[in-house]
């Protein structure tokens, strides 16, 4: 790839910014996340020992004042400590890149599965046609919530149940977004040509229906992203609420439900969490619209109805 | 009619993915690390371990081949023979269908909320796209859908006690010994028995989640017809209806519109799964019965029966749901025909 | 006859610009136009394709999108429409001008029965009438362009092209509006079906209506219309009686146009149009074959007799 190239796409995304101003809001919140989750990663305020538990030692060492539990936000803890006095701040931080990760993964797996299935069902053989029609059939029906639960008796309450269930319930959307996509390909006759001309059906998915399917989809996972992220949070605040110990992985939507049972006296426990949800929701959603309306010009006349 | 040959079809590649579903539910219990019948007992420990594991191994028929194991499940599924909750210690099936249609009457009120709602508000934003109206309503929408509905509750909830209402629970607890079960939702059985106090009181109660839980399905709904009603204004026979001088009413809603309900009804179907996430969240929240209170109750028994049966029932709710609305797909659209 | 035809004007036009709203800047798709056009005669617009014919129509029509800018001014019927940067058509629509589409099986309702969309517009148009009587004003208007009644019942999409057709001036001649205006009514139509579709238009100009015709078709306007205008580029390059424009053509993108209707090719220079950036140059400059310094500054549109107009410095003599 030669700079002229390098240069123009630069250009293209900055133009983004000019044009959209969604896209500008929403690049800026996930910047910033993205930033947060990196420094949660590496540091936070008093996370030294596993995830957010600070222990008498380090305190010690550090000269920080001592946690106590149910702290109310202060200067120390900006966001206060929980029930076992962690300072629920850091645990923001580290829980940011768990949420990103996860998103991530879930919309970029699903998308991969998805363009599989979606080919298989609809541009190869008769019989792994069927079969795959019905498998995508099969997953779209399948509640992720209960599924999730079922992961979470089996695997135990790590992120992972919920990543397999959601990646098993995302795909399937993909996959049938992709088969309608390929069955107008299909029809379209530079399809038919490379049909009628000898070429393997590998050569034609790799070469055309791939390219042609792969940015619509894009668009449509990171428009999906925001509503992905949420269903994490959801299934995991149930998980925090049917929790009946103290958990010590920092998610968000676990920590909110934990909170849950002391939200009359202890609010800030549930509130700021599902206050980073609710931003890191919103970047994206922002994101995909903006893209969504950079990519199509017309969305973004002024117009009202004029008879 | 033409459609019911279709309807025949569906329904049939319906049946075929409820089976699915069984043998899928089956496979999650038979590859489960470890012993089946040991996750199937719900993970038991101490000194009538050994004799839990017995009964569950005889009771998912493990000696026998696999493809009996899977007719023995799928049969028993028929039968309505889910096994025994080992959290509530019912028949799953008694357990899972009064949740079910708890969980339901919520979620249908939250429907009724938000269609009519959400379409209204949405033609509003097509119509004035890029006007005060239309940002006003897709700033809201987009926050709507970003924010997690659990946490909206949470904050509702909060704000509703410190208002002094107590709007938790179905119902009244002093109600709940009055009324007879008959479909298991209070609005209906209030309604049979033609109590109106019980009636009210079912119905406040369960506005506030029902409002929560229609935000998300009514935001999508204002986006989607933000983006393609004012694509729909443009085709050619709504230009046309404009140039025969119909008023602006009719030709938004019976022409422009119109066009829509197919779209719509695709929409609602899926967000119908959706929402079955915000149902169980916000039951939790407002201490309702529900799928997701129980499942709630259900994770840390590792009451896998039930849990396995929820998979199976909401499955096929769904696919009842989906079925539904492709039908309704179909026959709202004179063009198709099959 | 002809001074009574001039008296009545239902359609004027006074340096009327219109354009579309781009992204930062506005295309001009016609550039002050000046158009009369007498009542109950059979106007045609012909021009090559992007000229603006389509956008005239639709701001005679009331179709204008909502992004669409204008100046100047467009009276139709009397009632001033466009003036300056303002738009108001209402009751205008559906009353006095109705469009009859282009591609007629586009342009009805798939979703509703013929019978409903009759039943729509008309109780719309005639508010007072009751059932019955709208009932019949429908199956007359069924009856003139031919149709069976069982029509009706059907749906737009179980009918031909000719048929949405016919039930399009069906639609057209039961509203019975003062001035109709057909954008290409016969691009996509065999010729028996141009034939049928021309006696139709025929029958609503004798009726004492007045019909704007747009097409690409010259020899259709010829045999149909009265008076032709001829566009070029957003502008009105040539305007008169269709007798005299046809046989004595002034502009040299007229007698082009002929030419090319007799399949005669030889003095087509083929150039592309330039670009509209430069609005004071006479607009088909770059492609003329009589070229001369003075097509720098854009011609007025003059007229040599009472009906016929020309826009050019250096107009065909024609012995
Ligand atoms: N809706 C629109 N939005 C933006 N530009 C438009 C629109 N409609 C027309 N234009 C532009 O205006 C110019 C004139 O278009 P118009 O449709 O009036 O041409 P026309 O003479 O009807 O052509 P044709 O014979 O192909 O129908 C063209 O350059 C076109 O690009
Ligand atoms: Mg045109």
């Amino acid at each position: 790839m030669n700079s002229r190239i390098v240069e123009g796409r630069l250009t293209a995304f900055l133009n983004l910014f000019k044009i959209s101003r969604k896209f500008s809001i929403g690049f800026t919140i996930m910047v910033i996340m993205a930033i947060l989750s990196i420094i949660g990663f590496f540091n936070t305020p008093y996370h030294l020992e596993g995830w957010g538990i600070v222990t008498e030692e380090t305190m010690k060492r550090q000269g920080l004042p001592p946690c106590l539990p149910f702290n109310c936000p202060n200067i120390n803890h900006v966001f206060g400590t929980d029930d076992m006095g962690r300072d629920l701040f850091s645990r923001i931080l580290v829980g940011a890149h768990l949420a990103l990760i996860q998103t991530v993964a879930i919309v970029f797996i699903s998308i991969a599965l998805g363009i599989i299935m979606g080919i298989a069902a609809g541009y190869s053989n008769m019989v792994i046609e069927k079969i795959s029609t019905y498998l995508i059939e099969l997953l779209i029906v399948i509640p992720s919530m209960v599924l999730a639960a079922a992961l979470v008796t089996i695997i135990g309450r790590g992120i992972q149940s919920v990543v397999i269930a959601l990646i098993a319930t995302w795909s399937p959307w993909y996959a049938r977004l992709t088969y309608i996509l390929v069955r107008q390909l299909r029809e379209l006759d530079f399809i038919k040509i490379c049909e009628a001309m000898g070429f393997t059906k590998t050569y034609t998915i790799f070469r055309h229906i791939i390219p042609n399917v792969a940015p619509i989809i894009f668009v449509e996972g990171i428009t999906d992203s925001g509503s992905v992220l949420i269903e994490i949070a959801s299934i995991n605040f149930l998980i925090g609420v049917a929790s009946l110990t103290s958990i010590d992985l920092p998610d968000w939507g676990m920590i909110v439900g934990y909170g849950i049972r002391y939200i009359r006296t202890f609010w800030w426990i549930s509130f700021f969490p599902g206050l980073f949800i609710a931003l890191t929701a919103l970047g994206l959603i922002l994101l995909g619209d903006g893209l969504t309306e950079a990519l199509s010009p017309w969305l973004r006349r002024r117009w009202r109805l004029w008879f | 009619m033409f459609s019911l040959n279709y309807i025949i079809k569906r329904v049939v590649s319906a049946f075929i993915v409820v089976l699915g579903i069984l043998v899928l539910t089956y496979i999650l219990i038979y590859f489960s690390p470890g012993n089946p019948a040991y996750t199937w007992a719900g993970r038991p420990r101490g000194p009538r371990a050994e004799e839990a594991i017995k009964a569950a191994e005889s009771e998912l028929g493990l000696d026998k081949p696999l493809y009996l194991q899977i007719y023995i499940h799928i049969n028993r599924f028929f039968k309505g023979d889910w096994g025994i909750s080992l959290r509530f210690k019912q028949p799953v099936i008694s357990v899972i269908t009064r949740n079910l249609v708890a969980s339901l009457e919520l979620l249908i009120v939250a429907f009724f909320i938000a269609i009519p709602l959400g379409i209204f508000l949405g033609v509003m934003s097509a119509l004035y796209r890029g006007y005060l109206v239309d940002k006003v309503l897709y700033t809201i929408s987009a926050l709507f859908i970003s924010f997690p509905r659990f946490w909206i509750a949470i904050l509702l909830s909060v704000f509703l006690q410190m208002l002094g209402v107590n709007l938790f629970g179905r119902i009244a607890p002093s109600y709940m010994l009055v009324i007879e079960s008959v479909s298991g939702s209070y609005i209906i059985d209030s309604i049979i028995s033609g109590k109106a106090e019980i009636f009210i009181d079912a119905l406040i109660r369960i506005l506030p989640p029902a409002i929560i839980v229609a935000l998300y399905p009514m935001s999508l709904t204002v986006r989607v017809l933000r983006y393609s009603l004012s694509e729909k204004l443009y085709e050619e026979y709504v230009k046309q209806a404009i140039s025969f001088g119909l008023p602006r009413s009719r030709v938004v809603y019976r022409y422009a519109l119109r066009g829509m309900v197919p779209a719509i009804s695709q929409l609602h179907g899926i967000t119908f799964a959706y929402s079955i996430v915000d149902v169980a969240t916000v039951e939790n929240i407002f201490g309702r019965d529900g799928i997701g209170s129980t499942i709630v109750k259900a994770i840390p028994y590792n009451d896998y029966p039930l849990i396995i049966g929820l998979l199976a029932l909401t499955g096929i709710l769904f696919i009842v749901v989906n079925t539904i609305s492709d039908i309704i797909q179909i026959v709202s659209d004179p063009r198709v025909r099959i | 006859m002809e001074a009574m035809v001039l008296n009545e004007i239902v359609v004027r036009a006074r340096n009327l610009w219109i354009g579309y709203e781009e992204e930062d800047r506005v295309l001009w798709a016609l550039n002050g136009i000046d158009i009369d056009i007498p009542k109950a005669t059979a106007f045609c617009i012909v021009g090559e394709s992007g000229s603006g014919k389509t956008t005239f129509g639709n701001a005679v029509a009331g179709l204008l999108p909502p992004y669409a800018v204008t100046k100047g001014c467009l009276e139709v019927h009397n009632i001033t429409v466009i003036d300056g940067s303002r738009m108001n058509y209402s009751g205008i629509r559906g009353n006095i001008v109705v469009r009859i589409p282009q591609n007629p099986i586009a342009t009805l309702n798939p979703y509703l029965k013929i019978g409903s969309i009759f039943f729509d517009v008309l109780s719309q148009r005639f508010r007072a009438y009751s059932k019955a009587k709208i009932l019949e004003i429908t199956l007359n208007a069924i009856k003139a362009v031919d149709l069976p009644d069982d029509i009706l019942n059907r749906y737009p999409h179980q009918l031909s092209g000719g048929m949405s057709q016919r039930v399009a001036i069906a639609l057209t001649i039961a509203i019975n509006p003062e001035i109709v205006v057909a954008d290409e009514p016969t691009s996509n139509l065999d010729a028996y079906l141009k034939g049928t579709t021309l006696n139709l238009l025929r029958g609503i100009v004798r009726s004492g209506k007045t019909l704007i015709v747009i097409t690409h078709d010259i020899l259709f306007a010829s045999v149909l219309c009265n008076f032709i205008a001829v566009m070029f580029m957003g502008n009105v390059v040539e305007i008169g009686k269709t007798e005299e424009v046809l046989s004595k053509p002034l502009h040299p993108y007229t007698k082009e146009l002929i030419d090319a209707a007799n399949l005669d090719f030889k003095n087509i220079r083929y150039a592309n149009n330039k670009l509209k950036a430069d609005l004071n140059e006479c607009a088909y400059a770059s492609r003329c074959t009589y070229y001369s310094n003075r097509c720098s500054e854009k011609p007025k549109l003059s007229y040599i007799n009472k009906s016929h107009g020309v826009a050019c410095w250096n107009p065909l003599k024609n012995s």
